[in-house]
């Protein structure tokens, strides 16, 4: 009965080729939607996982914008005075704090780095962020003339690249956290500090600042059992004249606006749905229309009604199944210009697509096609299996 | 599926009418069949002569279990049709009857060859001693040789000419062996010699102990009747 079905489609292509054609679109929709949404999830939580900070200190002035701050790699030039990291340590609640200074490289360059990326500096004393990352780039620290640079950016000069003058070995690669650290630049604190004081284009970027005496952020984890709230509230009665941001605040606002997106996209796609299950209802019930007489004819040599039902049911899921294939593959394609147009409009970075991602797609999409054909087919199916013989042998003629 | 030894048993009743009435109410009530009584034994080649739209192919359909009767009863090969499943009732038509319909009736996707063996595949379905596809292979090329296709066996059936449509509709209807053929207006679109030969592969189906009913608008064949009846006004009428 399948070779008979696939005969009846093959050998019909004209007919099969529209209803694949409305199958694929609508498997491709979903499955863009699907695999971009994924991404678009994975990025926020993976930024969660690796910023790895409960709390984020930085200058009051950065308050305005913390997503800024977590999400990208804007360089920002606004600092705290250093003293304010001896204030934080002895709150109570807090387990480990570290600063970091950012800087950023210049235009200026004629042989390096020409644009503006920043340059994260840490403190490998009390660093807890990035050692983990150290840690798998099998490192245990960063020797002067080191650094290690976000996935996102590109490597000039094979493994070296000139910062602000300076020559650096690239120690390694980060692998891709969605965020801001993926266009960023990290060395040791001790380093940039040298170089800003030192490198006279950067001291006009950052006039009045003295390096040694100032911080951008500092990240704190709170001692185990503690309530991140709580520090917080902490910190505030400290009267420190800074900006403190709860980490997991600003995850749970991208998190509610990812679910807010994701709900329209499921309302759409419900909506697309039921118009693909109508499009397809129409198109199995007039292809069933114009095979009634062959199914009379199935039943006059023996075919149960159940075949009949059976071979329509056939028919619909292989279209689909073929339509599905189709709009997997295009949806997978189309997905990453998707992306990168969209990344354009969005505060952070997305992921590339993984295979499981693709196999997670694909997998949905055989699902969505299942539901698509059967559901269409169900009807012109089981009105097919209950026609009169007789009458549609007779009326095939005329039709 | 005639090979068993009751098969050949004279006198078998293969066929019987009982006062069958029909009326299509769609629109004007016509009423082609007003009180039919037949009997058709195994050996019989009954031959029914009547013009057209007198009920012919109706009287066909309704033996074939393929359309229900008013009232009246129809029995083939002794089981009441009205009293059986949907489901048994296509058991015994895929085993036990050969159509050969008036109208095209092929399936368009599949080729000439392919058309055979899948009803023979159908059938298998069905019975005990089922055909190896070697078994299926081979009577579906002797059926082609038969009816002079066998050069068309990869065609589609819209590649053929009428004549060459019918022919393999005959192949069809006689591929299975089936006890009782209907056979409607078998010899249409066909030249003289293929219509002889057509009738004469008839012949075995009731020499062998099953039976032939065929309907015809023309005396083509009549001779080869032995119970020849003319179907009008409702009523089968028996002529010698
Ligand atoms: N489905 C139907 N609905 C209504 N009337 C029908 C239907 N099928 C057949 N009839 C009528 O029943 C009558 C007998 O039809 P039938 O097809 O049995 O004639 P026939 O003797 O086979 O004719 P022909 O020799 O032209 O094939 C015709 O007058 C036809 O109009
Ligand atoms: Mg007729």
């Amino acid at each position: 009965m399948w070779k008979f079905a696939w005969k009846n489609l093959s050998r019909r292509k004209g007919q099969s080729f529209l209803t694949i054609l409305i199958t694929s679109l609508t498997v491709m929709v979903f499955v863009m939607i699907f695999a971009f949404y994924t991404n678009f999830q994975q990025g926020v939580i993976l930024s969660q996982e690796r910023l790895g900070a409960d709390i984020l200190i930085l200058p009051n002035e950065a308050s305005t914008d913390a997503y800024t701050a977590l999400y990208t790699a804007k360089p920002n030039n606004i600092y705290m005075p250093a003293e304010i990291l001896d204030a934080i340590k002895k709150v109570e609640g807090v387990a480990l704090a570290s600063p970091q200074l950012f800087i950023q490289t210049l235009n200026a360059g004629c042989c390096a780095v020409d644009s503006e990326t920043r340059i994260v500096a840490f403190d490998m004393d009390t660093d807890f962020v990035l050692q983990p990352w150290l840690a798998e780039a099998n490192l245990d620290s960063l020797a002067d003339d080191q650094i290690i640079i976000g996935c996102n950016v590109p490597a000039y000069l094979g493994n070296r690249v000139g910062i602000l003058g300076d020559v650096f070995r690239i120690a390694g690669t980060m692998s891709p956290t969605g965020t801001g650290m993926d266009e960023t630049f990290f060395m040791n604190m001790d380093v940039a500090k040298r170089l800003a004081a030192t490198n006279e284009n950067l001291k006009e970027v950052l006039p009045d600042i003295d390096p040694q005496a100032v911080y951008s952020a500092i990240l704190i984890k709170v001692q185990d059992g503690c309530n991140v709230a709580d520090v917080v509230a902490n910190i505030e009665k400290a009267d420190l004249n800074v900006s403190i941001v709860a980490t997991d605040k600003v995850v749970t606002n991208m998190k509610t606006q990812m679910s807010m997106i994701g709900q329209i996209m499921i309302g759409l796609w419900f909506l697309l749905l039921m118009v693909t299950v109508l499009a397809l209802i129409g198109r199995f019930t007039a292809l069933a229309q114009v095979r009634q007489k062959e199914m009379g004819i199935l039943r006059a040599i023996g075919g149960q009604k159940s075949d009949v039902f059976k071979l329509i049911l056939f028919e619909a899921c292989l279209l689909a199944g073929i339509g599905e294939l189709m709009g997997s593959i295009l949806g997978i394609y189309a997905v990453g210009p998707l992306i990168n147009w969209l990344q354009q409009g969005f505060t952070f970075s997305i992921l590339a697509l993984t295979p499981g991602l693709i196999a997670q797609s694909l997998l949905l999409g055989i699902g969505i096609a299942i539901l698509l054909g059967g559901l269409a087919a169900l009807y012109p199916a089981g009105k097919s299996a209950r026609l009169d013989p007789q009458e549609v042998i007779m009326k095939g003629e005329i039709e | 599926m005639t090979a068993g030894p009751d098969a050949i048993k004279a006198n078998h009743l293969l066929c019987e009418l009982k006062n069958v009435v029909k009326t299509y109410k769609n629109g004007e009530i016509v009423r082609p069949l007003d009180g039919v009584s037949l009997r058709c034994e195994a050996g019989d080649f009954i031959f029914i002569k009547g013009p057209s739209g007198i009920g012919k192919s109706t009287l066909l359909y309704l033996v074939g279990g393929l359309l229900q009767a008013d009232s009246g009863e129809i029995l083939v090969d002794a089981t009441n049709l009205k009293s059986i499943s949907d489901y048994d009732l296509t058991i015994l038509r895929a085993t036990k009857i050969g159509f050969i319909f008036q109208e095209t009736s092929l399936f368009q996707a599949l080729t000439v060859g392919e058309n055979l063996t899948f009803t023979l595949k159908i059938i298998n379905q069905y019975t005990k001693n089922k055909l190896s596809k070697a078994d299926i292979n081979e009577k579906v090329a002797a059926y082609l040789e038969k009816l002079g296709i066998a050069d068309r066996q990869d065609f589609l059936p819209h590649q053929l000419s009428v004549g060459q449509r019918r022919r393999l509709m005959v192949a069809r209807a006689l591929i299975t062996e089936p006890r009782l053929v209907l056979a409607d207006e078998p010899t249409n679109d066909l030249d003289d010699f293929w219509a002889n030969k057509v009738i004469e592969l008839l012949q075995p189906v009731s020499v062998r102990g099953g039976a032939v009913m065929m309907v015809a608008h023309n005396m083509l064949g009549a001779e080869r009747g032995n119970r020849r009846y003319t179907l009008n006004h409702g009523a089968l009428t028996p002529q010698h």
